[in-house]
C-alpha cells in the first residue's frame, strides 16, 4: 500500500522523470507545486525542466512560479558563497583545515545536487582542538552568538557536535561550526579524525569531505540526527550523489569499506534502501546483497518502512492522518533516543518541558 | 475564464472562500484565498468587488489562509491566524481585524517570494503612456498621493509594490486596494467624497487606523497593460513645506530605487541593470508639498514640463 502511494506521488514522479510534468492537469499541478514548495524543491524542479528542454512545454503560470523559485535559489547560493568569502577572510592565517559540509560543499563544488537548491545556513567543520581558536577569530570579525540562553549554550558546548550558531549582524546568515558530524552523546561514534584526514582540498585551506564521507554524512544527517519528516530533499541529495559519484571506478567498494571503518553501515543501509524505494536509484545488486547484513532486525525494519514511507513526503493540505501524526512523533523520539543516553535525554526533556512555563 | 467578484453570487463566492479557496487575480499573480470568518469574507467581497476571479480551477502562485486556530479562536475569542506557507510568523489579530490580516498576508507573500519582477516600495501611476514611480518610506504620504492621482485622471498601478519587468524594462501593474493610514483617511474622503469605495475603518491595528480604498474600476480593468516608466518622483510630504520641485541627481534616484526595493539583493545583476536603465531613461526630481492638492499639482507640473509626447 505504502509503495503504491510513493509510486503515485507526483513529486517523486517529477524528480525521477521530469518529462512526467508534461501532461499534468491543473489539479495535479496544484498538488505538485504545493508539495514541491513544502519540500523546498521548486527551484530544483525548475532546473530539471530547463535542463531537459521542457521549459516551453510548461503552462505559462508554471513557468512564472518556477522562474521565481530558481532566482531565489540562485540568490541563496550567492549569499552562501559570500558568507564563505567572509569566513575565509575572518580565518585568514588559520592553518587548520576548514571543511565545508552539506549545501556549502555542494555549491562550492558545483555538484548536480546543488541545482536549484535552497540552503538556509552554512555548515563548516574544523578539528575539535581548533574550535576555540576558530570561534575566537569569528567573534573578533564581528559574528555574534544568537543563542543566548545559558542552558542552550551549555547544551551545545557539552553535548552537541557544533558550537552554538553564529550570525553576522550585517548578513544574518546562520553559521554552524562543527567539530563532528554527530552529537558527542550519540550512539554512533564515527572517527571524525579519519574524515578530516581524507578531506579533499578545494582551495587553500578550504576543503570538503571525500565523496564517500560526504554521502555518509548526508545519510547520518537524515537517519540519525535530523528530522525525517518531509526530508525527501535530503534523500534526493543522496540519490544525486550516488548518480554522480558512482561513475568513478571503485566508488562502491570504497564506500562500503569506509562505512564499515567508520561504523556507519546502518545509516548507509537506510540510504540505499530508501533511495531504491523512493527514487529507484541505480545501485548494483552485489552492493545491495552485501549491505543486507546491516539491515535492522525484521520488526524494526518493517516499522521503519511503515513510518518513513509515510512521513518523508509531506502530505498535501488537509491530508494528514493519525498514522502520519504518530509516525512523526515516534521517529522524532527515535532521533532523540539515538542522540542521547536515556538519563541525559530525560534531563534534557525535563528542562525543555519546564522551560515553556517559566521565563527564560 | 474570469468574472468580476461582484458579479458572482454571494452564495458561490462565500462557498469558495470558506472551502476550496477563491482564486483572486491581481496584476500578474493569482492567489488561492481561504477565509474562516464570515465577517471577514463579507468585507473581502466588498473591498475586492471589482477584481477578476477564476471561475474554473487554475494554477495559483500563492495560497493564503485566514483562520481560527481552534474552536476557542474560531467562535469565542475570535482570532485570525495568517498562513501564507512562507515562514510567516505573524502575531494573530482579533477576527475583527481579519481584513487587515488578509492584506498583511498578501503583502508578505509578494515581499518575501516574488522574484519575477524587481519590487519597489513605491506608488506607481500612468497617464497617456507616461509611467511614474514614486518611491518612498512608509508614512511619507506616498499611498495618499498615489490614491489622489488615481482619482484625478491617472491610472493606478500600485501604492505598495511597484513592479519592474527587468526583461522589457516596463512597469507591471499590481493594483491592490490602497491602504490609507490615520490622517490620510479623512484627507482622501475629503478629496473624492465619501461614497467612493472605502472599507470601514480598522482601529488599533499594528499600524494605527487603517482604511482600504479600492482603486478606480478602470485601473483594475487595465491591470494587464504594462507601462513605460518616464519619471521618478520622490515625494516628501511636510505640513509646513513650501511647495517645490527640487532637482536631484540620477545617482540619487538610483539609490532611492535600490533602497526601496524589497528584492534587489535576490534579483542580483538583473535588478542592477534594469534599475540603471530606468534611471537613465527617466526624468527625476523630488517634490515637497504640504497638501494632497499641492502634491498632485506638482506631479502634473513636472510631467508637463519635462516629458514631451
Amino acid at each position: 500500500m505504502s509503495k503504491n502511494h510513493i509510486r503515485k506521488n507526483l513529486l517523486i514522479a517529477a524528480l525521477k522523470n521530469p518529462a512526467s510534468m508534461k501532461n499534468l492537469s491543473i489539479a495535479e499541478w496544484n498538488i505538485l507545486l504545493f508539495d514541491a514548495h513544502a519540500a523546498g524543491l521548486r527551484g530544483r524542479l525548475g532546473e530539471d525542466i530547463l535542463a531537459n528542454g521542457l521549459w516551453e512545454e510548461m503552462p505559462q503560470k508554471v513557468r512564472q512560479i518556477f522562474e521565481s523559485s530558481m532566482v531565489d535559489a540562485k540568490a541563496g547560493q550567492r549569499k552562501i558563497m559570500w558568507e564563505l568569502n567572509r569566513i575565509r577572510r575572518a580565518l585568514y592565517g588559520f592553518d587548520g583545515k576548514i571543511i565545508l559540509l552539506k549545501g556549502a560543499a555542494y555549491i562550492a563544488l558545483g555538484l548536480n545536487v546543488s541545482r536549484g537548491r535552497i540552503s538556509a545556513d552554512i555548515d563548516i567543520l574544523v578539528a575539535k582542538n581548533r574550535l576555540d581558536q576558530v570561534e575566537d577569530l569569528m567573534l573578533k570579525a564581528g559574528w555574534q552568538h544568537h543563542v543566548l540562553n545559558e542552558y542552550d549554550q551549555r547544551y551545545y558546548r557539552l553535548w552537541a557536535h557544533e558550537l552554538p550558531p553564529l550570525k553576522h549582524p550585517d548578513r544574518q546568515l546562520e553559521v554552524d561550526i562543527h567539530h563532528n558530524i554527530l552529537p558527542q552523546t550519540s550512539r554512533l561514534k564515527p572517527d571524525i579524525d579519519l574524515m578530516i584526514e581524507d578531506a579533499v582540498k578545494i582551495d587553500k585551506n578550504i576543503h570538503c569531505l571525500s565523496p564517500q564521507d560526504m554521502l555518509l554524512h548526508s545519510a547520518v544527517h537524515l537517519f540519525h540526527d535530523g528530522e525525517i519528516r518531509g526530508s525527501i530533499r535530503n534523500l534526493l541529495e543522496q540519490h544525486d550523489m550516488i548518480g554522480e559519484y558512482a561513475q568513478e571506478a571503485c566508488f562502491w567498494q570504497t564506500l562500503l569499506s569506509r562505512a564499515k571503518a567508520l561504523g556507519l553501515s546502518r545509516p548507509l543501509f537506510y540510504t540505499l534502501h530508501y533511495c531504491m524505494m523512493f527514487l529507484e536509484t541505480e545501485i548494483p545488486e552485489t552492493v545491495l546483497r552485501d549491505m543486507k547484513k546491516y539491515a535492522p532486525n525484521y520488526l524494526t525494519g518493517k516499522m521503519m518502512d511503515f513510518m518513513v514511507s509515510r512521513i518523508l513526503l509531506v502530505p498535501g493540505a488537509g491530508q494528514s492522518t493519525m498514522l502520519y501524526y504518530l509516525s512523526c512523533k515516534i521517529l522524532y523520539m527515535r532521533s532523540h533516543w539515538l542522540k542521547m543516553p536515556p538519563v541525559l535525554l530525560l534531563r534534557h526533556l525535563t528542562t525543555k518541558f519546564f522551560r515553556q512555563f517559566g521565563k527564560e | 475564464m474570469t468574472q468580476l467578484l461582484q458579479k458572482i453570487s454571494k452564495q458561490k463566492s462565500d462557498d469558495a472562500l470558506s472551502k476550496s479557496g477563491l482564486l483572486l487575480n491581481v496584476g500578474p499573480f493569482r492567489t488561492n484565498i481561504k477565509i474562516g470568518f464570515k465577517n471577514v469574507r463579507e468585507e473581502f467581497r466588498q473591498v475586492y468587488k471589482n477584481y477578476p476571479v477564476e471561475q474554473e480551477p487554475a494554477i495559483s502562485n500563492y495560497h493564503l489562509n485566514i483562520y481560527g486556530k481552534n474552536l476557542f479562536r474560531r467562535w469565542i475569542r475570535k482570532q485570525a491566524t495568517i498562513e501564507t506557507l512562507m515562514n510567516d510568523n505573524f502575531i494573530p489579530l482579533p477576527a475583527e481585524l481579519g481584513m487587515v490580516s488578509v492584506e498583511m498576508g498578501l503583502n508578505w507573500q509578494i515581499a518575501i517570494s516574488c522574484r519575477n519582477f524587481v519590487l519597489f516600495h513605491a506608488g506607481v501611476v500612468e497617464k497617456n503612456g507616461v509611467g511614474i514611480i514614486m518611491p518612498a518610506m512608509s508614512g511619507s504620504g506616498k499611498s495618499t498621493l498615489s490614491a489622489g492621482l488615481a482619482y484625478d485622471g491617472w491610472r493606478f498601478l500600485a501604492d505598495e509594490f511597484g513592479m519592474l519587468d527587468n526583461a522589457s524594462g516596463q512597469l507591471v501593474p499590481y493594483p491592490r486596494p490602497i491602504s490609507l493610514k490615520n490622517e490620510s483617511i479623512q484627507v482622501m474622503k475629503d478629496w473624492i467624497g465619501n461614497d467612493e469605495p472605502f472599507s470601514r475603518v480598522y482601529e488599533g491595528t499594528p499600524k494605527g487606523r487603517i482604511c482600504y480604498l479600492s482603486p478606480p474600476a478602470q485601473s483594475i480593468e487595465h491591470m494587464g497593460q504594462k507601462v513605460q516608466p518616464k519619471a521618478i518622483i520622490l515625494p516628501v510630504f511636510n505640513k509646513n513645506a513650501v511647495p517645490e520641485i527640487k532637482p536631484i541627481t540620477k545617482t540619487m534616484a538610483f539609490f532611492r530605487l535600490v533602497m526601496s526595493s524589497a528584492n534587489y539583493g535576490e534579483m542580483g545583476e538583473a535588478a542592477f541593470k534594469a534599475i540603471s536603465k530606468v534611471v537613465d531613461e527617466c526624468a527625476v526630481c523630488e517634490i515637497h508639498y504640504s497638501s494632497l492638492e499641492q502634491g498632485i499639482a506638482l506631479v502634473n507640473e513636472f510631467v508637463a514640463d519635462n516629458i514631451g509626447n
